[in-house]
């Protein structure tokens, strides 16, 4: 199942800074981690780091977006800050599964927040 | 296999929107200009009463078309069942001629991307889209789906095919129908520079039965999709030729960002209407 690899691969570059830093820095190591044959290798390489940052702060918009639509009173207190706040936290923390996902986001940054 | 739109549902539907909670009390003080309502099928999975009521009450006054956001037919791992059987039951309480969802993934290895991530145009990903649509169809039961062509936020190397061939092999294989979002077409021929005219050429032109427009705005060099816009000229423009080709039975106005006073959202599925019935009366 190559198939399965890459986007096991893919998933990591689009939620994981680390996996990000590893795969920038080396994209063939990366690739070798998740068992690519060569093919997928090139593929995970064709993206490009423009396209891949990118993309990683479009998902990181959505999740403040979402954020900021379950926290009001909070977003509407910090303005700006809000936002720089939550990219600051949405690169150490990625977002959970299921259905409440975005509101156990919203939960968790407002505990990021608390401790700040 | 499930009987493909266009023989279960021969009418025109019209025009309408991506139902928003915020704009509950206007959509139905106006539902004589709304034909149709999108529903976002994961805004619905709260099982409370008030949630089913609410389902309920939207079904008797509206044509629905459930949209999924995070089936994640194209995940070579396979379907969430948890989250199926939660879409299939929003899909029968919305009693609607079709569902719909994306050719993309959502998910991965454990990890939730959180958006619409796009599939290599390869036989491989033909195969997989197959096997978890026929397994959503078993749950989901005989009803029509549509599945949508998603703004590519990255494009993978390696395909063996353009998406239009992919898309048209996928309605082959599946018989599923295409909701074609005019709007991701629209940003995908600017960030990716193909021509629109040989993406239509290449589409299988009695499959599309559903479009989804919407704006978008530059963010530096990347023309984004973020339904927070108004709909540009260039894309209804756009809307008018893919009308006269495809003579699709419903469009499906998408604001999910900056939401403006609801008349701005009425004008818009006003237009989309015009639209869909002149191309109507051309053909
Ligand atoms: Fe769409």
């Amino acid at each position: 199942m190559p198939l399965a690899a890459l986007q096991r691969a893919l998933a990591q570059l689009y939620t994981r800074q680390d996996a990000r830093d590893r795969f920038c820095a080396d994209p063939a190591e990366f690739a070798r981690d998740f068992a690519l044959r060569p093919a997928e290798a090139a593929q995970l390489a064709s993206i490009g780091e423009t396209r891949l940052h990118a993309y990683v702060d479009s998902l990181d918009r959505k999740r403040a977006n979402e954020a900021a639509r379950l926290l009001p009173l909070v977003a509407q207190a910090l303005g700006p800050r809000f936002r720089a706040e939550f990219f600051r936290y949405a690169r150490r923390v990625p977002l959970g599964r299921g259905p409440r996902r975005y509101r156990d986001d919203a939960r968790r940054f407002a505990r990021h927040l608390r401790g700040l | 296999m499930a009987a493909a739109v266009a023989e279960r549902s021969p009418l025109r539907i019209g025009a309408g929107y991506s139902f928003r909670r915020a704009y509950a009390a206007q959509t139905y003080a106006n539902r004589a200009r709304i034909d149709v309502l999108e529903i976002v099928a994961d805004h619905f999975f709260d099982n409370s009463k008030a949630c089913r009521r609410e389902l309920d009450l939207l079904a008797e006054h509206f044509i629905l078309l459930p949209h999924g956001l995070d089936l994640s037919l194209g995940s070579a791992d396979g379907l969430d069942e948890a989250y199926l059987a939660r879409f299939a039951e929003v899909v029968r309480r919305a009693r609607a001629p079709w569902w719909s969802e994306h050719v993309a993934f959502t998910r991965a290895g454990g990890i939730a991307i959180g958006h619409l991530a796009p599939l290599p145009f390869t036989r491989e990903a033909l195969e997989v889209l197959e096997r978890n649509l026929d397994r959503a169809r078993r749950v989901i039961g005989d009803l029509p789906c549509a599945l949508e062509n998603i703004a590519a936020p990255v494009v993978l190397g390696g395909a063996e095919m353009e998406e239009p061939a992919f898309l048209r092999a996928l309605v082959e294989r599946t018989g599923c129908s295409l909701l074609l979002d005019v709007e991701n077409l629209h940003a995908n021929a600017l960030n990716f520079g193909f021509d629109v005219d040989c993406y239509l050429d290449a589409l299988p032109a009695g499959a599309v039965v559903q479009l989804h427009v919407a704006g978008g705005e530059w963010n530096g060099a990347t023309y984004v999709d973020s339904h927070a816009r108004a709909v540009h000229a260039d894309v209804w423009r756009l809307v008018e030729r893919v009308c006269n080709r495809f003579a699709p039975k419903a469009i499906v106005v998408e604001r999910d960002e900056a939401l403006p006073p609801f008349d701005e959202v009425l004008a818009e599925i006003e237009r989309a209407r015009v639209i869909l019935m002149q191309a109507a009366v051309c053909r």
